[in-house]
């Protein structure tokens, strides 16, 4: 029994391994060098290409300024630069001549994730120490204040060089704006954040684009199938609009072709359709079958053309006359004359009286 | 030994589970916080003090704020986070989600600071100081943003719906309780799908969802109900789905909807639309019933594609009798299934030759009509009608078949149609100048001597002066034809018919009309973009109708102009105003429509 034991040990042990093994990362790289102020390497993207899903309406998630990914710009959709950047004002005092390269005290702004065990976290994940004796004031007049260090406060950090470790945080709800000088302060201070394990790569970050949520010109280019009516209207339906069927309208360029420019952040994500105003007139396939949505994700690129086909419009399956019941005026065509009445009286002819019909 | 083995199989389980927590991101999470609130403009739910997640495994997250935007599908938890789930219990600052790519992102307070990665929901299995987004933890900046719904809870079903609890909705300034809300995101459009009949108003009030179902309370208007409420019922599983609706659930004229749809391979679907119609108070036994049904299939192979389409009228679902028939109660139709069916072929677009910038498509079928045709209220009713109040015999569409019919014998239809069209042609070196020309000629014939024919024919020519002027013109000949053969003057006799308003309006222009109509149509249109939030488009249109129209009921205006202003007034409000005016059409007036949209 003891054997069995130890066989049953042992192959817990090689099932623990193997289970290990194959949740473990791809690449165990060892620790990448992580020079002072350098911050992430750079050819980790502040956004992965996979992840961003923006609608419409939604500003893309920017990537927040790590000291090696600049701050992105501000979407069309109002959304503002990242928290977690710089402030105007931030600062690094001067080390006395001869000490140090390095300044005594650095001042940075960023946007406080949370303060807890004798650490201060940013939103840009990084860590740094707090003295014992950290002093909480207000950020506008210095003096006490009410708030408490918490997720979404805005805050300036007074960085002692000699001890590493921030020694006052001046805290408010007002968002803090973004500059260069900024940016150089918080890079400054980045040589002090605090991390506990080696850096490992993560591969499937590697090959993510940058995305600033910068606006980009998408122009929807379609050409519709012969039998659209020269009077019709075309439209683009959206996820982001609710797949209101007449959601954006487009223009008529010529017999065949219909387009529209827009401009959408670059990040942003949609399914669209065409339709011809109602969702019982849509694009069907070339096949006959509805068709999945079209993807489009906008890149970080100035102008964007997207072309499609819409080889039938769902109404139009067909355009043989159905001889349906109570078909006048006469009985085995039921309106072929779309500009006449379809109910045109007779002399003798009683007029008809209108049925429910679907 | 049954001990080892019970450890041997607790052990395999463990790993078989932890293996498939791994493989699958959470796929609902339950959000309770002192209030949680939804921006729509950004689509973000965010949840503020004591925030507590509960994870689709089970997993609980508390923390002081929570943050997720739906569309980016990722959620953040920030200050004294804390993740408990089976015998793992650890504290951080910050925790980030990303079901997409099956990761979870963790700021460790643990000790020193630290940066955690965790595969899918397995959080026994850190992956110390591997690399994270850059902005796994920014929180987004909603300050300036209004709350649409303000809440206690949200059950969130990433890519498809939030139901809130508790909710109150921004309405017109004021927010309005409406104690449980369901706020669909899905890209899937299926959700928007409805069997509701046409109103001039209409709000859903989504009350109840989950991952594949969301119940909805519709308060609508139109003119002849005014205000109702009506119910509908969404299924949706990825592609397929089925809706039920009722409309309205107020109002006596009452319509019962299904609507199916269901993808049975690549390359074919079937498609279901059920109607009841009934006139009932309450849930009392209906006065009026009827029903309709259509069935559509459609299967593609190759260059074609094949449809079958059935169509199923009920006209009466009461009972009725010859008694109710002698006493005027019931006619003919009453007694009556109608139904009719088309088989349908189409060929896809084909280049006609290689050397010419033509291409065709061609489509033929198939079908019937069964008891279409009967004496009735509509097509006049025969003599020995008891309603037939005239003394003549009224079904005059009848006598085709014989004085003494009653019923139209099934008829059997077939067609074939072809679409000639160029691609646009460019006249000049810019492609600035196109051309296009399309040609579409249909016929279809009955199991009678009768047949119609169809003739579309197009040609236009556009211009682009620059990326953001552009001209069109077009002349379209459209004909029509149905013809008798030596009975035409029979179906198309020779008189002056009155077109059946309350004024009972002559329609003379009817006289010389033999059942061969032609519609000429000149247009010219001019398009000015000058910008994304501007346009103005010009469009003066000339027709010329056999038979003459009458102004104000029907064909076309000699003449007509339409002005139509679009631009952006607010960052998703687009403003659409359009004018139409009509000339030579009896002063008829000018058409103005103002359209909001996003």
């Amino acid at each position: 029994m003891p054997r069995l034991q130890t066989y049953f040990t042992a192959g817990l042990t090689a099932l623990a391994l193997l289970a290990a093994a194959t949740t473990a990362p791809a690449q165990q790289t060892p620790q990448l060098p992580h020079a002072p102020g350098q911050g992430e390497p750079s050819t980790v993207p502040a956004t992965p290409a996979p992840l961003p899903e923006p609608s419409l309406l939604t500003a893309p998630s920017p990537g927040v300024p790590s000291p090696g990914a600049p701050s992105p710009g501000a979407s069309p959709s109002g959304a503002s630069p990242p928290p977690g950047s710089p402030a105007p004002g931030s600062s690094a005092a001067p080390a006395p001549a001869g000490v140090n390269s390095k300044p005594a005290i650095v001042r940075f702004t960023g946007q406080l994730l949370d303060v807890r065990n004798g650490y201060v976290y940013f939103t840009t994940a990084d860590a740094f120490k707090t003295s014992p004796v950290l002093r909480v004031v207000d950020f506008d007049t210095g003096g006490p204040t009410s708030l408490t260090p918490g997720p979404e406060l805005y805050a300036r950090a007074t960085l002692e060089a000699a001890s590493g470790s921030i020694v006052e945080l001046a805290l408010t709800r007002r968002k803090l704006p973004t500059d260069e000088a900024s940016l150089q302060a918080y890079q400054q201070a980045h040589s002090y954040v605090i991390t506990g394990s080696p850096k490992v790569v993560a591969p499937e970050l590697l090959h993510g684009q940058r995305l600033t949520g910068r606006p980009v010109a998408v122009t929807f280019y379609v050409q519709v199938p012969p039998t659209t009516s020269l009077t019709d209207t075309v439209y683009i339906t959206t996820d982001a609009s609710g797949w209101v069927a007449n959601a954006m309208r487009m223009d008529r360029i010529d017999a065949l072709h219909y387009r529209l420019t827009r401009s959408f952040a670059s990040g942003t994500k949609f399914a669209y359709r065409y339709t011809r105003g109602s969702w019982t007139s849509v694009e069907v396939g070339e096949d006959g079958l509805q068709d999945d949505p079209h993807q489009f994700f906008v890149p970080e690129v100035d102008a964007k053309r997207l072309t499609d086909v819409v080889y039938r419009w769902s109404d139009q399956n067909g355009t043989q006359q159905q001889a349906g019941p109570d078909a006048i005026p006469t009985p085995f065509n039921p309106n072929p004359f779309a500009n006449l009445p379809s109910a045109i009286q007779h002399p003798g002819v009683p007029p008809p009286s209108p049925t429910p019909k679907p | 030994m049954r001990l080892i083995f019970a450890v041997c199989a607790a052990a395999l389980m463990t790993l078989a589970g932890l293996r498939c927590a791994a493989a699958a991101p959470t796929t609902s999470l339950d959000l309770r916080a002192d209030r949680v609130v939804y921006y729509s403009n950004r689509y973000i739910v965010t949840g503020e003090g004591h925030v507590h997640v509960r994870l689709s495994d089970g997993t609980i997250l508390t923390s002081e704020l929570f943050s997720m935007d739906l569309k980016l599908n990722r959620y953040l938890l920030a200050g004294n986070v804390h993740i408990d789930s089976g015998n793992v219990h650890e504290v951080g600052a910050g925790f980030a989600g990303y079901p997409d790519t099956d990761r979870s992102y963790f700021l460790s307070a643990h000790g020193d600071p630290d940066k955690w990665t965790y595969f899918g929901l397995d959080f026994n299995d850190q992956h110390k100081g591997r690399a994270q987004p850059g902005d796994a933890f920014f929180i987004p900046d909603v300050s300036r943003e209004k709350p649409y719904i303000v809440a206690s809870s949200a059950m969130i079903i990433p890519k498809t719906n939030v139901k809130f609890g508790g909710s109150r909705l921004y309405i017109l300034g004021v927010f309005v309780p409406t104690g449980s809300w369901v706020q669909s995101f899905s890209a899937n459009p299926n959700y928007s799908q409805n069997g509701f009949a046409g109103a001039a108003f209409d709000i859903g009030l989504p009350y109840q969802g989950s991952a594949h179902a969301v119940s909805a309370v519709h308060l609508r208007y139109d003119g002849l109900q005014k205000f109702f409420l009506s119910f509908d019922q969404h299924f949706v599983w990825g592609r397929d789905y089925v809706v039920f609706s009722v409309n309205p659930v107020t109002q006596p004229l009452r319509q019962f909807n299904l609507i199916g749809y269901k993808r049975i391979s690549p390359k074919m679907e079937a498609r279901i639309f059920a109607q009841l119609t009934t006139y009932q108070h309450g849930i009392y036994q209906p006065t009026i019933s009827s029903a309709y049904q259509n069935y559509e299939y459609v299967a593609s192979q190759g260059h074609s594609a094949f449809s079958i389409v059935v169509d199923q009228y009920n006209p009466a679902l009461l009972h009725f009798s010859k008694e109710d028939y002698r006493l005027g109660l019931a006619d003919e139709s009453y007694f009556d299934h109608p139904s009719d069916g088309t088989l349908t072929w189409y060929l896809r677009d084909m280049q006609l030759t290689a050397y010419t910038p033509v291409k065709f498509r061609m489509r033929a079928g198939y079908g019937f009509a069964h008891d279409g045709y009967h004496c009735g209220p509509l097509t006049g009713r025969c003599i020995n009608d008891p309603q037939n109040k005239s003394g003549i015999d009224e079904g005059y569409v009848l006598d085709y078949f014989g004085a003494d019919r009653t019923r139209v014998p099934t008829i059997m239809q077939k067609f074939l149609g072809a679409t000639l069209y160029t691609n646009s042609i460019p006249l000049d070196r810019l492609d600035s100048l196109n051309l296009n020309a399309t040609f579409d000629k249909q016929r279809q014939w009955f199991s009678l001597p009768h047949y119609t024919d169809t003739t579309t024919s197009t040609v236009s020519l556009s211009k682009l002066y620059t990326r953001k002027l552009s001209f069109l013109g077009a002349y379209t000949v459209t004909q029509l034809g149905d013809y008798y053969g030596a009975r035409q003057l029979e179906f198309y006799p020779p008189d002056d018919p009155i077109y059946p308003n309350p004024g009972g309006i002559a329609y003379p222009g009817y006289r010389a009309f033999r059942g061969f109509s032609t519609t000429r149509s000149l247009l010219g249109s001019m398009a000015e973009t000058p910008n994304a939030y501007f346009n103005y488009i010009l469009t003066v249109r000339r027709n010329r109708d056999f038979p003459t129209p009458i102004p104000g009921l029907f064909g076309n205006a000699p003449w007509s102009v339409t002005n139509e202003i679009r631009f952006r007034i607010a960052k998703q409000i687009l403003l659409d105003a359009t004018r139409t005016d009509y000339f030579n059409f009896g002063g008829y007036t000018p058409q103005f429509t103002l359209q909001f949209g996003p």
